[in-house]
């Protein structure tokens, strides 16, 4: 359903994606790794159109044959709206401050469908109940009076509201700690077997994509160094990179390895000298 | 000193803390012993970091003890703080605050030395005198070139200035450690680099550490024996190995299935 | 603003100064000098700008005025600034019950207007120089002890200030090596907008006859000696006006290179 293809991001002279290409199918989970200059987030973002001003990108990202490099902005606006849904890292920012949830909720229904105002905000308390959040209260809130594990699983009540095909995850549990992510992630595979939803999966740390990805791209300095099942990624691993990142969890074992590095034959090449 | 190998670094005896009339930690009990480390293991809000700032003096606490070698802090005068405080080392899960923006590498680094003028420690043996050598040495401990003590922070990645938050906590060669989620804010590799690291320092300096974090794994794999807080209470405590044993509170277990998954 | 815009800026700006503080006192042309022959003369060959009311050449006593009236607005801003920024610092610093008494005191002198405040502070201690600067100072130094003790606030949770006091230093020696500096980077950047502001604020009391007074060249009171005149000689007021829009301007621009002195982003490497 989505085809990108020789997708290349620039800023200046400097090509931070160097001719991409990945496709996802009908309801898969595709986990995108990689670390901070990467590039996965820019992937991420132009396959929304949302690509901050100075960055110029070619090749193409075709949306069930549809050219999204191309759009305008008016179909654009629509097509995120209810086809293509975005959650982001920072939970903070996905919600006015000064606004209730749930008015900000029916305000995103109001704008795509034409419902009557009972209906929307019943369906909006429908949707903070699938996200395990205590609906009612919830909709009453301002973003401040949630904790940062209610607002991440509040916005991702957001993206779903309208539905979408696929949901764009850009490191949705960096920020959260490991019982709220757990909760988060959860939600997540909800999604996909209620509505047959496509996620991409934007994470830097492969822990849990055992778990939640059916297909595993790794991102490197611009570049996919490699794309598997998440089995195959998890547990044999191709590309040099691949393994350093999966060595790099420490592991909840008895036996304890001394060194994470070097148990990944990885020493000598140390990540911190690249900068950022 | 008279005091024994084997006493206790820091001893603290049921400390209880209130924030906005609610109590942030209760009743904490616990000690650190030379050569040690201790793990805190804890989710946002758990008190975990209230706690390290406690430990550090950086703020007070309302009920308890907390003694440094045997020496109460509770009621310490300003001067008996200066006096600790240089004795204790800290790092930070935001490297980004844990540097002065308008301070070069170099003089952030040696900062801990600088305030002591005449202390030498034991890492900088056979380094030649001089600021720039110090520095070179330091940075060199934690794998860092000698350039980079011109810089200043915002020329550096995280994982180098959390490197040089290592190197400048280290330097005046503290008591203790006190590790307050270190590698949170990191990479995946970078968190494993800065995890290699610090068992390396730890064992090439015999030091003793509290290691605070979210991260079970990292906690686990860090440290000798482990606290899991909850809610301002220390809910559970093990050694090492002692993480999968069938007796463990419901809590580390719930923790434990998180990070197995 | 690119580079050369604002190198250009503080180029005028420090000729404009030197030239300010070098013209030999008095002038060779006479601010005094009445010529009751010469009233109201348009700009002109003898007299550039023309001449005033009282036949006196407004070039000279531009110049004459420029001295007391950018000189004092600069004694005013660095008062304010000595007065505010360590009661700031302190303030923010101790936190407690010393804030709980300056934060009030802070809150309350921000909620007046600068103009309101000033005109009659200045009006209840009499007309003259003096009344006027102190007018001016009693409501500029809060904005400085505002900002200085946000910055303190914000600046001594960071865990910078943590390590510093860990490394052993006093709280004094923590203010003066690493909140303060912090702080002047964003002093610069309001008395830079504020010099202007404080200018034009001494401009409008003396305007009202609240400040220096006649016969003193300042702009200010040349602006309010010319209003009876402005129908028929305009410039007895545009170009004291022009003066101060001038002197205003470079203010801004000085005080946006000043500011960026302290930014070490500017000054090491590429972000």
């Amino acid at each position: 359903m989505l085809a990108i293809s020789k997708l290349s991001i620039r800023s200046g002279s400097q090509e931070l994606v160097r001719s991409l290409s990945l496709e996802l199918q009908d309801g898969e989970w595709l986990g995108l790794a990689g670390e901070s200059g990467s590039g996965k987030s820019l992937t991420a973002a132009a396959i929304g159109g949302l690509l901050p001003r100075p960055l110029s990108c070619s090749g193409s990202i075709l949306w069930n044959g549809l050219e999204l490099l191309r759009l305008d902005a008016k179909s654009r606006r629509r097509l995120l709206g209810s086809e293509i849904s975005y959650v982001f890292q920072d939970y903070r920012n996905t919600f006015t401050p000064f606004l209730t949830i749930g008015s900000q909720l029916t305000e995103l229904l109001e704008a795509h469908l034409s419902l009557a105002a009972r209906d929307r905000r019943q369906r909006c308390l429908e949707e903070l109940e699938q996200a395990g959040l205590p609906a009612e209260r919830v909709f009453g809130s301002y973003p401040y009076q949630l904790s940062g594990g209610q607002l991440q699983r509040a916005a991702i009540a957001a993206a779903l509201l309208l539905r979408p095909k696929l949901l764009i995850a850009d490191e949705p549990t960096t920020a959260l700690d490991s019982l709220s992510s757990r909760k988060v992630l959860g939600l997540l595979d909800a999604a996909k077997s209620r509505f047959g939803i496509s996620i991409i999966w934007i994470t830097h740390d492969l822990r849990h994509a055992r778990r939640h990805a059916d297909r595993i791209a790794v991102m490197r300095t611009g570049s996919i160094v490699e794309t598997g099942s998440a089995r195959q990624v998890l547990e044999h691993p191709a590309h040099p990179y691949s393994r350093r990142l999966i060595a790099s969890i420490p592991p909840l074992r008895r036996e304890m390895p001394e060194r994470l590095a070097a148990s990944a034959g990885l020493e000598g090449e140390d990540p911190l000298d690249h900068p950022r | 000193m008279t005091i024994h190998d084997n006493a206790p670094l820091l001893t603290v005896r049921n400390v209880r803390k209130n924030y906005g009339g609610k109590a942030v930690l209760h009743d904490v009990s616990f000690e650190l012993k030379k050569g040690e480390c201790l793990g805190i293991v804890g989710e946002s809000g758990s008190g975990k970091s209230t706690l390290a700032r406690c430990l550090l003096t950086l703020s007070g606490w309302d009920e308890g003890e907390i003694a440094f070698r045997g020496e109460p802090l509770a009621k310490a005068s300003r001067a008996k703080l200066m006096q600790v405080r240089p004795q204790m080392g800290a790092v930070f899960q935001n490297p980004a605050a844990s540097l002065n923006p308008r301070l070069r590498i170099i003089d952030s680094l040696l900062e801990p030395l600088d305030q002591r003028r005449g202390f030498r420690p034991a890492i900088l043996d056979g380094v030649p005198p001089g600021r720039e050598a110090a520095a070179a040495a330091l940075l060199e401990l934690v794998r860092l070139p000698a350039s980079t003590m011109g810089s200043y922070p915002h020329e550096l990645s995280g994982g180098q200035k959390q490197r040089i938050a290592i190197a400048r906590a280290i330097s005046s060669a503290p008591a203790f450690l006190v590790l307050d989620e270190p590698t949170a804010s990191l990479d995946m590799t970078t968190q494993a680099a800065v995890l290699d690291l610090l068992k390396d320092l730890r064992k090439e300096l015999s030091l003793s550490c509290l290691f605070i974090s979210h991260d079970l794994a990292a906690v686990h794999f860090m440290s000798d024996e482990t606290m899991v807080m909850r809610n301002g209470h220390i809910v559970d405590r093990f050694r090492n190995n002692e993480l999968f044993d069938d007796v463990r509170h419901d809590y580390t277990k719930l923790l434990l299935e998180v990070f197995q998954e | 603003m690119n580079t050369t815009m604002r190198n250009a800026g503080m180029l005028i700006a420090a000729a404009a100064a030197v030239a300010l503080f070098s013209i030999p006192s008095p002038t060779p042309w006479n601010p005094y000098e009445i010529s009751m022959g010469e009233r109201l003369l348009p700009p002109g060959t003898e007299h550039w700008l023309g001449t005033d009311h009282l036949g006196r050449d407004l070039l000279a006593r531009i110049i004459a005025g420029a001295r007391p009236t950018i000189g004092i607005g600069l004694a005013v801003l660095l008062v304010s600034i000595a007065i505010g920024v360590p009661l700031g610092l302190l303030s923010g610093m101790k936190g407690g019950r010393t804030d709980s008494i300056f934060k009030p005191i802070i809150d309350g002198f921000m909620t007046f207007p600068d103009y309101l405040s000033a005109i009659i502070l200045s009006a209840l201690l009499g007309p003259g120089l003096m009344s006027m600067l102190i007018a001016v100072i009693a409501v500029k130094w809060v904005r400085y002890a505002r900002l200085a003790r946000s910055v303190a606030l914000a600046e001594k949770e960071k865990d910078y200030a943590a390590m510093a006091l860990l490394s052993g230093l006093s709280p004094v020696r923590l203010v003066l090596k690493h909140i303060l500096p912090h702080a002047m980077g964003h002093v610069a950047a309001l008395a830079a907008a504020d010099l202007g502001k404080i200018i034009l604020l001494m401009a409008s009391l003396s305007y009202l006859g609240l400040g220096s007074q006649p016969p003193a060249p300042e702009w200010g009171s040349m602006l309010s000696e010319g209003r009876a005149y402005f129908h028929a000689a305009p410039h007895l007021m545009l170009a004291p006006g022009l003066a101060v829009m001038a002197a205003v301007l470079l203010a801004g621009f000085a005080g946006n290179r000043l500011r960026d002195r302290y930014d070490v982003k500017l000054k090491g490497g590429a972000e």
